[in-house]
Protein backbone atom coordinates (compact mmCIF):
# COMPACT_ATOMS: atom_id res chain seq x y z
CA UNK A 1 0.00 0.00 0.00
CA UNK A 2 2.52 2.42 0.81
CA UNK A 3 6.05 2.09 -0.30
CA UNK A 4 9.45 4.23 0.23
CA UNK A 5 12.58 3.58 -1.52
CA UNK A 6 15.54 5.09 -0.83
CA UNK A 7 14.28 8.33 0.99
CA UNK A 8 16.73 10.83 1.37
CA UNK A 9 15.60 14.32 4.10
CA UNK A 10 17.82 17.24 4.93
CA UNK A 11 17.01 20.43 6.39
CA UNK A 12 19.57 22.81 4.79
CA UNK A 13 22.67 20.90 5.30
CA UNK A 14 21.91 18.73 8.03
CA UNK A 15 20.47 15.10 6.91
CA UNK A 16 18.09 13.94 8.94
CA UNK A 17 16.84 10.16 6.59
CA UNK A 18 19.79 8.02 4.37
CA UNK A 19 18.45 5.99 2.17
CA UNK A 20 15.63 4.56 3.84
CA UNK A 21 13.21 1.77 2.54
CA UNK A 22 10.31 1.29 4.17
CA UNK A 23 6.64 -0.91 3.00
CA UNK A 24 2.96 -0.80 5.04
CA UNK A 25 0.75 -2.98 3.32
CA UNK A 26 -3.21 -3.06 3.74
CA UNK A 27 -4.58 -4.48 6.34
CA UNK A 28 -1.57 -4.10 8.62
CA UNK A 29 -0.76 -2.17 12.09
CA UNK A 30 2.97 -1.29 11.82
CA UNK A 31 5.11 0.78 14.47
CA UNK A 32 7.54 2.69 13.67
CA UNK A 33 10.20 3.20 17.10
CA UNK A 34 13.16 5.12 17.37
CA UNK A 35 14.67 7.33 19.94
CA UNK A 36 13.93 11.52 20.24
CA UNK A 37 16.00 13.20 16.79
CA UNK A 38 15.80 9.93 15.29
CA UNK A 39 14.00 11.12 12.25
CA UNK A 40 10.88 9.54 12.76
CA UNK A 41 8.63 12.53 12.42
CA UNK A 42 10.15 13.53 9.60
CA UNK A 43 9.33 10.58 8.07
CA UNK A 44 5.88 11.33 8.78
CA UNK A 45 5.76 14.52 7.36
CA UNK A 46 8.01 13.71 4.33
CA UNK A 47 5.25 10.81 3.51
CA UNK A 48 2.28 13.63 3.97
CA UNK A 49 3.85 16.44 2.04
CA UNK A 50 5.33 19.01 4.64
CA UNK A 51 8.69 18.11 4.35
CA UNK A 52 9.96 17.76 0.67
CA UNK A 53 12.86 14.86 0.60
CA UNK A 54 16.11 15.43 -1.15
CA UNK A 55 15.87 12.24 -2.64
CA UNK A 56 14.06 8.77 -3.02
CA UNK A 57 10.52 7.71 -3.92
CA UNK A 58 7.33 7.05 -2.18
CA UNK A 59 4.49 5.46 -3.58
CA UNK A 60 0.68 5.06 -2.13
CA UNK A 61 -1.78 2.33 -3.95
CA UNK A 62 0.24 2.22 -6.78
CA UNK A 63 0.09 5.87 -7.36
CA UNK A 64 3.56 8.25 -6.99
CA UNK A 65 2.93 10.33 -3.76
CA UNK A 66 5.62 12.86 -4.20
CA UNK A 67 3.33 13.82 -7.48
CA UNK A 68 0.32 14.33 -5.41
CA UNK A 69 -0.36 18.33 -3.60
CA UNK A 70 0.11 17.62 -0.29
CA UNK A 71 -3.31 18.96 0.20
CA UNK A 72 -4.37 16.48 -2.17
CA UNK A 73 -2.85 13.38 -0.35
CA UNK A 74 -5.91 13.62 2.23
CA UNK A 75 -8.36 12.71 -0.78
CA UNK A 76 -6.61 9.83 -2.00
CA UNK A 77 -6.79 8.22 1.12
CA UNK A 78 -3.44 9.03 3.63
CA UNK A 79 -4.04 11.28 6.39
CA UNK A 80 -2.10 11.77 9.33
CA UNK A 81 -2.42 12.71 13.18
CA UNK A 82 -0.26 14.85 13.56
CA UNK A 83 2.49 14.89 16.79
CA UNK A 84 0.88 16.92 19.45
CA UNK A 85 -2.94 16.65 18.16
CA UNK A 86 -2.68 20.20 16.12
CA UNK A 87 -6.45 20.68 16.58
CA UNK A 88 -7.88 23.58 15.78
CA UNK A 89 -7.90 24.80 19.09
CA UNK A 90 -10.83 27.81 18.67
CA UNK A 91 -12.93 26.10 16.60
CA UNK A 92 -15.75 23.67 18.58
CA UNK A 93 -15.36 19.58 18.18
CA UNK A 94 -17.81 19.18 15.60
CA UNK A 95 -16.53 22.21 13.37
CA UNK A 96 -12.75 20.12 13.85
CA UNK A 97 -13.94 16.95 12.78
CA UNK A 98 -16.58 18.56 9.47
CA UNK A 99 -13.56 20.74 8.05
CA UNK A 100 -11.92 17.31 7.81
CA UNK A 101 -14.65 15.85 5.76
CA UNK A 102 -13.20 15.37 2.48
CA UNK A 103 -14.47 17.55 -0.39
CA UNK A 104 -16.49 19.22 2.29
CA UNK A 105 -19.43 16.39 2.13
CA UNK A 106 -19.98 15.13 6.00
CA UNK A 107 -20.81 11.57 5.79
CA UNK A 108 -23.29 11.35 8.96
CA UNK A 109 -22.39 7.31 8.82
CA UNK A 110 -18.76 8.42 9.80
CA UNK A 111 -19.86 10.83 12.23
CA UNK A 112 -22.13 8.30 14.11
CA UNK A 113 -19.06 5.89 14.07
CA UNK A 114 -16.99 8.03 15.69
CA UNK A 115 -19.44 9.27 18.33
CA UNK A 116 -20.10 5.70 19.36
CA UNK A 117 -16.31 5.11 19.16
CA UNK A 118 -15.81 7.67 21.39
CA UNK A 119 -18.74 8.60 23.37
CA UNK A 120 -16.87 11.47 24.96
CA UNK A 121 -16.90 13.41 21.79
CA UNK A 122 -20.19 13.09 21.49
CA UNK A 123 -20.96 14.62 24.61
CA UNK A 124 -18.51 17.41 24.13
CA UNK A 125 -19.30 18.44 20.41
CA UNK A 126 -20.15 22.05 20.82
CA UNK A 127 -16.86 22.58 23.47
CA UNK A 128 -14.02 24.31 22.07
CA UNK A 129 -11.21 21.40 21.29
CA UNK A 130 -8.61 24.00 23.19
CA UNK A 131 -10.65 23.34 26.31
CA UNK A 132 -10.88 19.36 25.91
CA UNK A 133 -8.63 17.47 28.76
CA UNK A 134 -5.24 15.60 26.51
CA UNK A 135 -7.06 12.56 25.98
CA UNK A 136 -10.30 13.68 24.31
CA UNK A 137 -8.09 15.82 22.22
CA UNK A 138 -6.19 12.98 21.31
CA UNK A 139 -9.40 10.91 20.84
CA UNK A 140 -10.42 14.31 18.59
CA UNK A 141 -7.19 14.41 16.35
CA UNK A 142 -7.69 10.82 15.62
CA UNK A 143 -11.41 11.13 14.93
CA UNK A 144 -10.78 14.37 12.37
CA UNK A 145 -8.06 11.74 11.22
CA UNK A 146 -11.05 9.07 10.22
CA UNK A 147 -13.63 12.09 8.81
CA UNK A 148 -11.75 11.97 5.77
CA UNK A 149 -12.01 7.94 5.44
CA UNK A 150 -8.60 7.25 5.22
CA UNK A 151 -7.10 3.83 3.70
CA UNK A 152 -3.76 4.35 5.41
CA UNK A 153 -3.79 6.14 8.99
CA UNK A 154 -0.68 7.48 10.11
CA UNK A 155 -0.15 8.98 13.92
CA UNK A 156 2.74 10.12 15.51
CA UNK A 157 2.62 9.17 18.77
CA UNK A 158 -0.63 9.40 19.40
CA UNK A 159 0.08 8.67 23.05
CA UNK A 160 2.34 11.51 23.83
CA UNK A 161 1.39 12.78 27.49
CA UNK A 162 -1.17 10.52 27.92
CA UNK A 163 -2.04 8.75 31.03
CA UNK A 164 -1.20 5.08 31.35
CA UNK A 165 -4.94 4.36 30.99
CA UNK A 166 -5.86 6.45 28.35
CA UNK A 167 -3.25 5.09 26.23
CA UNK A 168 -4.66 2.06 26.31
CA UNK A 169 -8.00 3.78 25.48
CA UNK A 170 -6.19 5.14 22.37
CA UNK A 171 -4.38 1.58 20.97
CA UNK A 172 -7.85 0.31 21.67
CA UNK A 173 -9.31 2.62 19.47
CA UNK A 174 -6.77 1.74 16.49
CA UNK A 175 -7.13 -1.92 17.02
CA UNK A 176 -11.17 -1.08 16.15
CA UNK A 177 -10.03 0.94 13.37
CA UNK A 178 -8.11 -1.73 11.77
CA UNK A 179 -11.63 -3.82 12.17
CA UNK A 180 -12.77 -1.22 10.02
CA UNK A 181 -10.65 -1.62 7.13
CA UNK A 182 -8.16 1.42 7.82
CA UNK A 183 -4.43 0.38 7.76
CA UNK A 184 -2.36 2.06 10.41
CA UNK A 185 1.67 3.03 10.37
CA UNK A 186 2.32 5.21 13.49
CA UNK A 187 5.12 6.01 15.64
CA UNK A 188 5.74 5.31 19.17
CA UNK A 189 7.68 5.36 22.46
CA UNK A 190 5.83 2.72 24.48
CA UNK A 191 7.66 -0.28 22.75
CA UNK A 192 6.09 -2.69 24.55
CA UNK A 193 2.31 -1.89 24.33
CA UNK A 194 2.50 -0.73 20.50
CA UNK A 195 3.76 -3.75 19.46
CA UNK A 196 1.28 -5.86 21.24
CA UNK A 197 -1.23 -4.06 18.56
CA UNK A 198 0.78 -4.11 16.01
CA UNK A 199 1.87 -7.13 13.29
CA UNK A 200 5.58 -5.52 12.09
CA UNK A 201 7.82 -2.94 13.46
CA UNK A 202 10.46 -1.09 12.10
CA UNK A 203 13.45 0.79 14.35
CA UNK A 204 14.76 4.17 13.12
CA UNK A 205 18.25 5.32 14.65
CA UNK A 206 20.06 8.37 13.42
CA UNK A 207 18.04 8.41 10.36
CA UNK A 208 18.17 4.83 9.01
CA UNK A 209 16.16 1.83 9.61
CA UNK A 210 18.39 -0.76 12.06
CA UNK A 211 15.77 -3.47 12.27
CA UNK A 212 12.47 -4.47 10.42
CA UNK A 213 10.91 -7.56 12.18
CA UNK A 214 7.48 -8.72 13.29
CA UNK A 215 6.15 -7.48 16.23
CA UNK A 216 6.52 -10.79 18.12
CA UNK A 217 10.61 -11.02 16.94
CA UNK A 218 10.94 -7.73 17.83
CA UNK A 219 10.26 -7.93 21.26
CA UNK A 220 12.18 -10.98 21.86
CA UNK A 221 15.01 -8.84 20.36
CA UNK A 222 18.00 -8.72 22.51
CA UNK A 223 18.89 -5.32 21.33
CA UNK A 224 15.52 -4.43 22.04
CA UNK A 225 15.33 -5.54 25.45
CA UNK A 226 18.20 -3.75 26.33
CA UNK A 227 17.55 -0.26 24.89
CA UNK A 228 14.22 0.24 24.81
CA UNK A 229 12.09 -2.55 27.55
CA UNK A 230 15.35 -1.74 29.37
CA UNK A 231 15.08 -5.91 30.65
CA UNK B 1 -25.93 65.22 27.11
CA UNK B 2 -22.28 65.92 25.87
CA UNK B 3 -20.99 62.12 26.76
CA UNK B 4 -23.98 60.97 24.79
CA UNK B 5 -22.80 62.63 21.82
CA UNK B 6 -19.33 61.96 22.16
CA UNK B 7 -20.44 58.27 22.33
CA UNK B 8 -22.43 58.25 19.56
CA UNK B 9 -19.85 60.15 17.35
CA UNK B 10 -16.96 58.28 18.70
CA UNK B 11 -18.83 54.98 17.41
CA UNK B 12 -19.44 56.18 14.31
CA UNK B 13 -16.25 57.09 13.64
CA UNK B 14 -15.00 54.10 16.04
CA UNK B 15 -17.05 51.53 12.99
CA UNK B 16 -14.50 53.49 9.98
CA UNK B 17 -11.70 52.82 11.77
CA UNK B 18 -12.51 49.00 12.56
CA UNK B 19 -13.64 48.69 8.75
CA UNK B 20 -10.17 50.50 7.82
CA UNK B 21 -8.43 47.82 10.10
CA UNK B 22 -10.48 44.20 9.43
CA UNK B 23 -8.23 43.35 6.43
CA UNK B 24 -4.99 44.04 7.97
CA UNK B 25 -5.87 42.06 10.95
CA UNK B 26 -7.62 39.22 8.90
CA UNK B 27 -4.16 39.16 6.68
CA UNK B 28 -2.18 38.91 9.32
CA UNK B 29 -4.01 36.74 11.46
CA UNK B 30 -4.24 34.42 8.40
CA UNK B 31 -1.16 34.71 6.56
CA UNK B 32 0.86 36.20 9.34
CA UNK B 33 2.17 38.91 7.28
CA UNK B 34 1.94 42.55 8.35
CA UNK B 35 1.05 44.76 5.40
CA UNK B 36 2.86 47.82 5.34
CA UNK B 37 1.11 49.02 2.56
CA UNK B 38 -2.67 48.60 3.95
CA UNK B 39 -3.24 52.58 4.13
CA UNK B 40 -1.88 52.92 0.87
CA UNK B 41 -4.41 50.85 -0.56
CA UNK B 42 -7.10 52.84 1.34
CA UNK B 43 -5.57 55.73 0.05
CA UNK B 44 -6.27 54.02 -3.42
CA UNK B 45 -9.45 53.26 -2.96
CA UNK B 46 -10.22 57.00 -2.33
CA UNK B 47 -8.25 58.51 -5.19
CA UNK B 48 -10.56 55.73 -7.32
CA UNK B 49 -14.23 56.74 -5.48
CA UNK B 50 -12.78 60.30 -5.78
CA UNK B 51 -12.30 60.07 -9.98
CA UNK B 52 -14.82 58.58 -10.71
CA UNK B 53 -17.15 60.71 -8.47
CA UNK B 54 -16.39 63.57 -10.39
CA UNK B 55 -15.66 61.85 -13.92
CA UNK B 56 -18.43 60.24 -13.81
CA UNK B 57 -20.66 61.22 -11.58
CA UNK B 58 -20.34 57.58 -9.43
CA UNK B 59 -21.35 57.93 -5.95
CA UNK B 60 -19.25 56.89 -3.84
CA UNK B 61 -21.43 54.75 -1.74
CA UNK B 62 -21.75 52.57 -5.61
CA UNK B 63 -18.10 52.88 -6.58
CA UNK B 64 -17.26 51.14 -3.22
CA UNK B 65 -19.78 47.79 -5.17
CA UNK B 66 -17.38 48.45 -8.17
CA UNK B 67 -13.78 49.26 -6.12
CA UNK B 68 -14.56 45.73 -4.21
CA UNK B 69 -13.79 43.31 -7.08
CA UNK B 70 -11.22 45.52 -8.57
CA UNK B 71 -9.25 45.46 -5.57
CA UNK B 72 -9.61 41.87 -5.01
CA UNK B 73 -7.59 41.69 -8.68
CA UNK B 74 -5.14 44.49 -7.22
CA UNK B 75 -4.76 42.43 -4.15
CA UNK B 76 -4.01 39.18 -6.50
CA UNK B 77 -1.52 40.87 -8.55
CA UNK B 78 0.19 42.27 -5.87
CA UNK B 79 0.22 38.97 -3.70
CA UNK B 80 1.24 36.66 -6.47
CA UNK B 81 4.08 39.61 -7.47
CA UNK B 82 5.36 40.69 -3.69
CA UNK B 83 4.14 38.51 -0.68
CA UNK B 84 3.85 34.79 -2.16
CA UNK B 85 7.38 34.64 -3.50
CA UNK B 86 8.61 35.06 0.33
CA UNK B 87 6.24 33.11 2.15
CA UNK B 88 7.56 29.85 3.46
CA UNK B 89 11.43 30.98 3.15
CA UNK B 90 13.94 31.86 6.26
CA UNK B 91 12.87 35.34 7.61
CA UNK B 92 9.52 35.57 5.83
CA UNK B 93 7.85 38.10 8.85
CA UNK B 94 10.93 40.70 8.34
CA UNK B 95 10.54 40.36 4.27
CA UNK B 96 6.96 40.53 3.93
CA UNK B 97 7.74 43.88 5.94
CA UNK B 98 10.33 45.01 3.95
CA UNK B 99 8.57 43.91 0.65
CA UNK B 100 5.51 45.91 1.68
CA UNK B 101 7.29 48.69 2.68
CA UNK B 102 8.80 48.86 -0.24
CA UNK B 103 5.48 48.49 -2.09
CA UNK B 104 4.07 51.76 0.33
CA UNK B 105 6.52 54.43 -1.48
CA UNK B 106 6.00 53.10 -5.22
CA UNK B 107 2.35 53.33 -4.44
CA UNK B 108 2.31 56.69 -2.59
CA UNK B 109 4.77 58.43 -5.18
CA UNK B 110 3.22 56.92 -7.78
CA UNK B 111 -0.22 59.16 -7.09
CA UNK B 112 1.74 61.78 -6.21
CA UNK B 113 3.69 61.76 -9.84
CA UNK B 114 0.18 61.04 -11.44
CA UNK B 115 -2.02 63.11 -9.40
CA UNK B 116 0.29 65.71 -7.31
CA UNK B 117 -0.07 66.59 -3.92
CA UNK B 118 -3.14 68.17 -3.49
CA UNK B 119 -5.85 67.51 -1.21
CA UNK B 120 -8.94 66.10 -2.78
CA UNK B 121 -12.21 66.20 -1.40
CA UNK B 122 -15.51 65.63 -2.63
CA UNK B 123 -19.05 67.28 -1.50
CA UNK B 124 -22.42 65.29 -1.51
CA UNK B 125 -25.68 66.18 -2.00
CA UNK B 126 -26.89 66.38 1.76
CA UNK B 127 -23.50 64.98 3.09
CA UNK B 128 -23.09 67.52 5.30
CA UNK B 129 -26.26 67.34 7.08
CA UNK B 130 -26.69 65.76 10.41
CA UNK B 131 -29.62 63.65 11.66
CA UNK B 132 -31.27 64.52 15.09
CA UNK B 133 -32.03 61.48 17.05
CA UNK B 134 -33.39 62.37 20.75
CA UNK B 135 -30.99 65.84 20.87
CA UNK B 136 -27.92 63.46 19.04
CA UNK B 137 -26.50 64.58 16.31
CA UNK B 138 -25.31 62.17 13.98
CA UNK B 139 -23.33 63.63 10.81
CA UNK B 140 -25.00 61.88 8.14
CA UNK B 141 -21.98 60.79 5.63
CA UNK B 142 -20.59 59.11 9.04
CA UNK B 143 -23.63 57.46 9.60
CA UNK B 144 -23.88 56.17 6.37
CA UNK B 145 -20.52 54.73 6.34
CA UNK B 146 -20.89 53.33 9.55
CA UNK B 147 -24.21 51.52 8.47
CA UNK B 148 -22.02 49.99 5.50
CA UNK B 149 -18.91 48.97 8.26
CA UNK B 150 -21.65 47.29 10.22
CA UNK B 151 -23.46 45.54 7.93
CA UNK B 152 -20.03 44.30 6.02
CA UNK B 153 -19.20 43.21 9.43
CA UNK B 154 -22.05 41.14 10.26
CA UNK B 155 -21.44 39.74 6.71
CA UNK B 156 -17.96 38.64 7.23
CA UNK B 157 -18.48 37.45 10.42
CA UNK B 158 -21.33 35.37 9.21
CA UNK B 159 -19.24 33.61 6.37
CA UNK B 160 -16.39 33.23 8.96
CA UNK B 161 -18.41 31.17 11.47
CA UNK B 162 -21.43 29.59 9.45
CA UNK B 163 -19.43 28.69 6.06
CA UNK B 164 -17.32 25.83 5.16
CA UNK B 165 -14.71 28.19 3.51
CA UNK B 166 -14.90 30.50 6.21
CA UNK B 167 -14.22 27.83 8.53
CA UNK B 168 -11.13 26.44 6.27
CA UNK B 169 -10.10 30.37 7.05
CA UNK B 170 -10.05 30.04 10.81
CA UNK B 171 -8.18 27.04 10.22
CA UNK B 172 -5.31 28.31 8.28
CA UNK B 173 -4.88 31.20 10.88
CA UNK B 174 -4.88 28.32 13.72
CA UNK B 175 -2.72 25.89 12.42
CA UNK B 176 -1.29 26.24 9.05
CA UNK B 177 0.33 22.78 9.10
CA UNK B 178 -2.74 20.95 10.52
CA UNK B 179 -4.87 22.92 7.28
CA UNK B 180 -2.70 21.06 4.79
CA UNK B 181 -2.82 17.33 6.72
CA UNK B 182 -6.58 18.19 6.60
CA UNK B 183 -6.99 18.53 2.68
CA UNK B 184 -7.39 22.29 3.12
CA UNK B 185 -5.32 23.86 -0.47
CA UNK B 186 -3.53 26.76 2.21
CA UNK B 187 -1.88 28.40 -1.03
CA UNK B 188 -5.75 29.21 -2.31
CA UNK B 189 -6.96 30.54 1.21
CA UNK B 190 -3.76 33.04 1.45
CA UNK B 191 -4.46 34.23 -1.55
CA UNK B 192 -8.26 34.40 -1.03
CA UNK B 193 -7.71 36.11 2.26
CA UNK B 194 -5.10 38.39 0.84
CA UNK B 195 -7.36 39.62 -1.84
CA UNK B 196 -10.44 40.45 0.35
CA UNK B 197 -8.60 42.36 3.11
CA UNK B 198 -7.02 44.57 0.42
CA UNK B 199 -10.64 44.76 -1.16
CA UNK B 200 -12.18 45.88 1.82
CA UNK B 201 -9.58 47.96 2.71
CA UNK B 202 -10.24 49.94 -0.67
CA UNK B 203 -13.77 49.66 -0.22
CA UNK B 204 -13.21 51.58 3.21
CA UNK B 205 -11.27 54.39 0.51
CA UNK B 206 -14.36 54.89 -1.21
CA UNK B 207 -16.59 55.00 1.79
CA UNK B 208 -14.88 57.35 3.95
CA UNK B 209 -13.87 59.81 0.74
CA UNK B 210 -17.30 62.00 1.80
CA UNK B 211 -15.75 62.52 5.22
CA UNK B 212 -11.72 62.59 4.72
CA UNK B 213 -9.88 64.29 1.94
CA UNK B 214 -7.46 62.14 -0.12
CA UNK B 215 -3.83 62.81 -0.92
CA UNK B 216 -0.48 60.40 -1.50
CA UNK B 217 0.20 59.87 2.28
CA UNK B 218 -3.39 59.85 3.75
CA UNK B 219 -2.46 55.93 3.91
CA UNK B 220 0.35 56.37 6.52
CA UNK B 221 -1.99 58.14 8.77
CA UNK B 222 -4.70 55.60 8.95
CA UNK B 223 -2.24 53.55 8.82
CA UNK B 224 -0.83 54.27 12.20
CA UNK B 225 -4.44 53.93 13.49
CA UNK B 226 -5.07 50.83 12.03
CA UNK B 227 -2.11 49.20 13.40
CA UNK B 228 -3.11 50.89 17.20
CA UNK B 229 -6.58 49.47 16.89
CA UNK B 230 -5.59 45.78 16.00
CA UNK B 231 -2.68 45.33 18.60
CA UNK B 232 -4.97 47.42 20.82
CA UNK B 233 -7.94 44.58 20.10
CA UNK B 234 -6.13 41.26 19.31
CA UNK B 235 -3.51 40.89 16.92
CA UNK B 236 -4.93 38.43 14.06
CA UNK B 237 -8.72 38.62 15.37
CA UNK B 238 -11.20 39.93 13.50
CA UNK B 239 -13.68 40.77 16.60
CA UNK B 240 -10.74 42.39 18.27
CA UNK B 241 -10.34 44.57 14.99
CA UNK B 242 -14.14 45.85 15.79
CA UNK B 243 -13.70 46.40 19.20
CA UNK B 244 -10.19 48.29 18.63
CA UNK B 245 -12.01 50.35 16.47
CA UNK B 246 -14.87 51.24 18.49
CA UNK B 247 -12.45 52.17 21.34
CA UNK B 248 -9.99 54.29 19.32
CA UNK B 249 -12.78 55.97 17.75
CA UNK B 250 -14.57 57.00 21.37
CA UNK B 251 -11.32 58.27 22.64
CA UNK B 252 -10.27 60.37 19.74
CA UNK B 253 -13.85 61.97 19.58
CA UNK B 254 -13.68 62.16 23.62
CA UNK B 255 -9.82 63.93 23.19
CA UNK B 256 -11.35 65.98 20.21
CA UNK B 257 -14.25 67.71 22.18
CA UNK B 258 -12.41 67.89 25.62
CA UNK B 259 -8.71 68.63 24.64
CA UNK B 260 -7.81 69.39 20.50
CA UNK B 261 -8.53 67.44 17.66
CA UNK B 262 -5.03 67.43 16.58
CA UNK B 263 -4.01 66.03 20.17
CA UNK B 264 -6.58 62.93 19.35
CA UNK B 265 -3.60 60.85 18.26
CA UNK B 266 -1.97 61.53 21.70
CA UNK B 267 -4.60 60.32 23.51
CA UNK B 268 -5.58 57.25 21.98
CA UNK B 269 -1.81 56.22 21.58
CA UNK B 270 -1.69 56.78 25.55
CA UNK B 271 -5.03 54.52 25.91
CA UNK B 272 -3.07 51.76 23.59
CA UNK B 273 0.05 51.99 25.82
CA UNK B 274 -2.39 51.51 28.99
CA UNK B 275 -3.92 48.63 27.39
CA UNK B 276 -0.46 47.47 26.43
CA UNK B 277 1.04 47.26 29.66
CA UNK B 278 -2.10 45.81 31.51
CA UNK B 279 -3.13 43.48 28.79
CA UNK B 280 0.05 43.05 26.13
CA UNK B 281 -2.23 40.51 23.59
CA UNK B 282 -4.12 43.03 23.45
CA UNK B 283 -8.09 43.47 24.57
CA UNK B 284 -9.15 40.24 23.34
CA UNK B 285 -5.52 38.32 22.96
CA UNK B 286 -5.99 34.74 21.85
CA UNK B 287 -9.59 34.59 23.51
CA UNK B 288 -11.69 35.35 20.56
CA UNK B 289 -12.87 32.82 17.82
CA UNK B 290 -12.28 34.78 15.29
Amino acid sequence: MLEVKNLNVAYGDTQVIWDLNLHVEEGEIVTLLGPNGAGKTTLLRTICGLVKPKSGQITFCGEDLLSIKPHKRPEHGLIMVPEGRKLFPKMTVEENLFIAAGKGKVDSDTVDWIFELMPRLAERRKQLAGTLSGGEQQMCAIARGIMGKPKLLMLDEPSLGLAPIIVEQVFDILLKLREKGITIFFVEQFVEQSLGISQRGYLLEDGRIVLEEDSQAMLGNDYIKQVYLGI
Amino acid sequence: MIGLQILASGILLGGIYALISVGLNLIFGVIKVVNMAHGDFLMLGMYAAYFLFTGLAISPYVSAIIIFPVFMVIGYVVFRLVVKPLLGKAETETNTILATSGLQFVLQNLVLMLFTADYRAIQLEGGATSFNIGGVMLSANRTWAFLICLILAVALYYILMHTRLGAQVRAVSQDRDASVLMGINVDRIYALTFCVGVAMVGLAGAIILPVFSAYPTVGTFFSTSSFVVVVLGGLGSFTGALLGGLIIGIVETAAGVFASTELAQVFSLLVFLIVLFVRPQGLLGKGARV
